[in-house]
């Protein structure tokens, strides 16, 4: 928008004057936020029914369709997505080359599609680089591989911390890594969402894939930790 | 806009704490998280953007974006987008808060608490 007929007729200041310029009624943020502040300390769990019942009332939610996409994330989105999808580029050369050069279309392959998921990226870990996602500015996050975000990835200790001391970070994930390894630090912005490639742990040869994806952790598919090592056999 | 979200590098937030490695622990802790997450993803992209959203949440001022949980900031986020769009009114937030709250008082009267 900016420079484009900047010139015409804005030589009035007082927006109140010109509600017509306001195709959606917008209310001035001033007294969203003079509302927001002044019930702020009632209990969330208050505010948060309100606006249910409110957005109910006004026909814009319908609490059936609320509980059916939240147990979706709960129940059938999730790392074991992602998880999958490792193990199988573990095992399969080829698939393991699709994902690194079109991890849509090869994430897409197994079913794995939707929302916060339109812009992937696959990081392959190696003995020599390590692969680490963060996103500082909020919390996104490759929901259809990995689900909702834990706790920890949207605190600020790890937004402030993994971007200036990644090594630290991880040791406290219990991830100590050689001096000789390189970690590389994704931040995400607001299009792109990135998967971890773990490597493939020692001992795993000849499993099948859904052996190998009880080895892959949430976890190591955001970069805080390596994929499991299989127990030992009796 | 510059504020306390963009937060990468600073010092002083401290030691990162896992819940529960791995996905054991549970997607929400209380009920009213689960809510506001459902409320969340049924209103964005029919009524808001994902870059409103996030703008709205940056929006939030600074010591309470620091100090409020997270879905409590996604509540601030929505309902102000709600309000923004015209969708929601402060006068519906205000009226129905103060019915809540008035329903809760006169239970405490009948219950003795008063």
């Amino acid at each position: 928008m900016a420079g484009q007929h900047d010139d015409h007729d804005h030589d009035d200041h007082a927006p109140h004057d010109h509600p017509h310029e306001d195709p959606f009624h917008r209310i001035h943020s001033e007294e969203a936020d003079a509302l927001l502040m002044s019930i702020a300390d009632i209990e969330i769990s208050a505010r948060v029914k309100a606006l249910e019942e409110l957005l109910t009332q006004k026909g814009l939610v319908d609490p059936a369709a609320l509980d059916a996409v939240v147990d979706l994330y709960e129940n059938q989105i999730g790392p074991k997505n992602g998880a999958r999808v490792i193990a199988r580029a573990w095992a399969d050369p080829a698939y393991r080359t699709w994902l690194l050069e079109d991890p849509n279309a090869a994430i897409a392959d197994l079913g794995f599609t939707g929302a916060q998921g339109e812009n992937m990226v696959a990081l392959e870990n190696t003995d020599s680089v390590h692969n680490v996602v963060v996103c500082t500015l909020c919390s996104c996050y490759p929901w259809p591989v990995l689900g909702l975000p834990p706790v920890w990835y949207k605190s600020m200790a790890y937004r402030t911390r993994i971007v200036r001391d990644p090594r630290s970070v991880l040791a406290e994930f219990g991830t100590v890594l050689p001096d000789t390894t390189e970690i590389r630090v994704w931040d995400s912005n607001s299009e792109v969402r990135y998967l971890v490639v773990p490597r493939r742990p020692e001992g795993t040869e000849g499993m099948d894939e859904a052996a190998l994806a009880a080895l892959v952790t949430r976890d190591s598919m955001i970069g805080v930790t390596e994929a499991l090592t299989p127990e030992p056999a009796e | 806009m510059n504020s306390v979200h963009d937060c990468g590098g600073f010092d002083g937030f401290g030691r990162v704490v896992p819940e529960g490695y791995d996905g054991r622990e549970p997607v929400f802790k209380e009920e009213w998280e689960r809510r506001m997450c459902g409320l969340f993803m049924i209103t964005i992209g029919a009524h808001y953007s994902d870059d409103e959203f996030r703008q709205s949440r940056e929006r939030l001022e600074p010591v309470k974006y620091l100090t409020r949980p997270y879905y409590e900031q996604w509540w601030f986020a929505v309902a102000r987008l709600m309000m923004e769009k015209g969708l929601l009114t402060p006068e519906d937030f205000a009226r129905h808060l103060a019915a809540g709250r008035a329903a809760a008082g006169s239970a405490d009267i009948l219950a003795g608490d008063a």
